[in-house]
């Protein structure tokens, strides 16, 4: 219906506009005559106010030819600028063209004819140098190129894949964490390196102590465990040791920590080996009398049993102070002096084979908890094992005068440092740092090719030249 | 052309030796339009610096088939020196002022020619931008129609209408300085 209507309205219009009246078009349609009325005679009234066709067509002729005038015009000027360009004289240009274009003509003269402004060099290489700069930093920003110095290792992570991708961002990362770690481990082995030659007292002896405790705590094999105690046990022996013969005071409490957790009993002290009682006895009569006094008077008679007073010196002993060490404890590694009257049956190398008690010891275990081979000494009852390694010192030694029986190779030996005839444990020199060391002649090192610690050089054994040693 | 479109895929692999030739092709086009534009040596030369800063920074978004590389520089170029007035809008005049009383103070101290820059500049002022950067890409920097067309992104033939009354306008306030006869 109203398409039929919206037809009806547009036949009426066209009628309309070729000039019929309006009654006579609505007369055409009276069943919508009354709907078509108030659009026709809307049309009709805006026909009246528009200006008449052939006026419209006149307008239109008028803004054409305007439009093509300026079209012109534009042409003109563009051929005036190409003219100027090419360099015809502005004065032919204004005689021939026309005068409204002149202005057009002079101002294109005056814009070719004005100079061009130019940069000053220094400002174009100074421009290109910056450029240059800022060129370079986006390429090692891209990695393109490789970083300055400062930056070597930034830009070589950068220059492992071709452009900046989260993945190589990812790897750039994860390989820059993982040389931050390798250098924090790497700082700390230099610390634990540091600590395992530490003393008590030392700055670093805390780490050392910690990274024992932490062998103990993760050897879950209770023989390790034990193992590694008796270890760690026969280390503080030696550290103290260590302490006194560098002249340095002994921490009480670490020796009696040890004689409590290891010779509180004779069952224990029987439990101790040789070197250990020897090492222990020399080290309580360091002490003073109140750690001896706190022993079990069977242990302290194990231990001193001559009873003599504490604090007198022993004849045969260097020991000027209290911090002072006696020097009398032999490594088992060692050819130890025999007491009294047993040195007189049989020659002391005789006596003490060398790798007598060491075969018979269980497999040893070294720090990092792997067991050695069946023929290395074991780290409790070898006293020169770790710590000798760990503290780069080399142990107590003795200067083992050979009985008067043996050949020797230094006959010209001053009397006066034979050892006494009385078969008590001989007196030797400590080394270089002990002091009136330097009247002895150079020690002679022979190390025990048998002996030798795994990782670590054998301990010097400073004494007189090998002797042949008969076979057992 | 095609030697135009290596050195430009070179520049986009930030390579610093095309970077250099880009800069010495085009720097002193660039230069003479900012100058034109702003008025200013040492601030032309620091702009003109600036557009090759944003165009090595946006080198990789630049692509062969869209507006050729110069009209591409033109127009980072027009747009600093619309955002440097923006930001100093009063800047251009008191220059371009302070420069003309300076001239006009000490006559034998100022070549000719920079005298002639100033009037031409302060004549261009009184023209719409689009009739501005007409001129001065057609007589300064010599370029095409097309190439200008491009820069402004319109047709030859608007180009040619804005060139036609950037010129008659500029004819009228030069003559009617006494700086062109009328």
């Amino acid at each position: 219906m109203k398409y039929q209507l919206e037809h009806l309205l547009d036949g009426c219009l066209s009628q309309l506009n070729e000039g019929a009246d309006l009654e006579e078009v609505l007369a055409q349609y009276p069943a919508h005559a009354d709907e078509l009325r108030p659009a026709l005679a809307a049309s009709a009234l805006m026909r009246e106010i528009a200006p008449p066709p052939r006026r419209r067509l006149e307008h239109k002729a008028e803004l054409m030819a305007t439009v093509a005038r300026r079209r012109r015009l534009v042409e003109s000027v563009e051929g005036v600028v190409v003219e100027i360009k090419a360099g015809v004289p502005v004065e032919e240009l204004l005689a021939r063209l026309p005068v409204e274009l002149h202005p057009a003509v002079l101002a294109a003269y005056r814009m070719q004819s004005t100079p061009t402004p130019m940069p000053t060099q220094e400002s174009i290489a100074e421009g290109k140098q910056r450029l240059m700069a800022l060129v370079a930093e986006r390429r090692i920003e891209l990695g393109l190129d490789a970083a300055p110095k400062r930056d070597l290792a930034g830009g070589l992570l950068r220059g492992l894949l071709p452009s900046p991708t989260w993945g190589r961002r990812l790897v750039t990362g994860a390989l820059a964490a993982a040389l931050m770690v390798s250098v924090g481990l790497a700082g700390l082995l230099q610390v634990g390196t540091a600590a395992a030659s530490s003393l008590p007292g030392d700055n670093l002896y805390h780490v050392k102590r910690l990274g024992e405790q932490a062998q103990v705590l993760f050897a879950f094999d209770p023989d390790l465990k034990t193992t590694l105690r008796a270890r760690f046990d026969e280390r503080r022996l030696l550290e103290l040791h260590a302490l006194a013969r560098d002249g340095r005071a002994l921490p009480e409490d670490l020796l009696q920590g040890f004689l409590d957790q290891r010779a509180a009993t004779p069952e224990d002290l029987a439990r101790l080996s040789q070197d250990q009682r020897e090492l222990l006895r020399s080290l309580l009569e360091m002490a003073g009398e109140d750690v001896a006094d706190d022993l079990d008077p069977s242990v302290r008679e194990a231990l001193l049993p001559q009873t003599q007073p504490k604090s007198a010196p022993e004849p045969q002993t260097e020991r000027g102070s209290n911090n002072s060490v006696s020097l009398d404890w032999v490594p088992s590694s060692q050819p130890r002096p025999l007491p009294e009257g047993e040195a007189d049956e049989e020659p002391i190398l005789e006596e003490t084979p060398i790798r007598a008690p060491i075969a018979d010891a269980p497999p040893a275990v070294d720090e990092t908890g792997d067991k050695q081979g069946a023929s290395e000494p074991d780290p409790v009852t070898e006293p020169e094992g770790p710590v000798s390694s760990e503290q780069g010192d080399p142990p107590p030694v003795v200067q083992r005068e050979p009985d008067e029986d043996e050949p020797s190779e230094q006959p010209d030996e001053p009397a006066a440092q034979q050892p006494p005839a009385s078969g008590q444990p001989a007196v030797g020199e400590p080394g270089p740092a002990e002091p009136g060391a330097g009247a002895e002649p150079p020690p002679v090192v022979v190390p025990d090719p048998e002996i030798g610690e795994p990782g670590g050089d054998p301990p010097p054994i400073v004494g007189p030249p090998p002797l042949e040693q008969p076979a057992p | 052309m095609q030697e135009e479109h290596d050195l430009i895929r070179k520049a986009q692999s930030y390579d610093p030796d095309a970077f250099g030739a880009i800069y010495e092709r085009f720097y002193n086009g660039v230069y003479r339009y900012i100058f034109y534009r702003v008025g200013e040596q040492s601030l032309a030369e620091d702009l003109t610096m600036e557009v090759f800063v944003k165009a090595m920074e946006a080198i990789d978004t630049y692509s062969f088939r869209g507006v050729p590389f110069s009209a591409w520089l033109y127009r980072i170029a027009s747009n600093l020196v619309v955002d440097h007035f923006r930001r100093q809008p009063s800047q251009m005049a008191v220059s371009l002022e302070e420069k003309l009383v300076a001239s006009l103070e000490h006559p034998t101290g100022v070549l000719e020619s920079e005298f002639a820059h100033h009037q031409l500049r302060r004549a261009l002022s009184e023209l719409t931008d689009d009739q501005q950067q007409v001129v001065i890409l057609k007589f300064v920097d010599g370029l095409s129609n097309l190439e200008v067309a491009q820069i402004l992104g319109k047709t030859e033939g608007a180009v040619k209408s804005l060139q036609h009354r950037a010129l008659a306008s500029l004819g009228r306030v030069l003559g009617e300085r006494g700086e062109v006869p009328a």
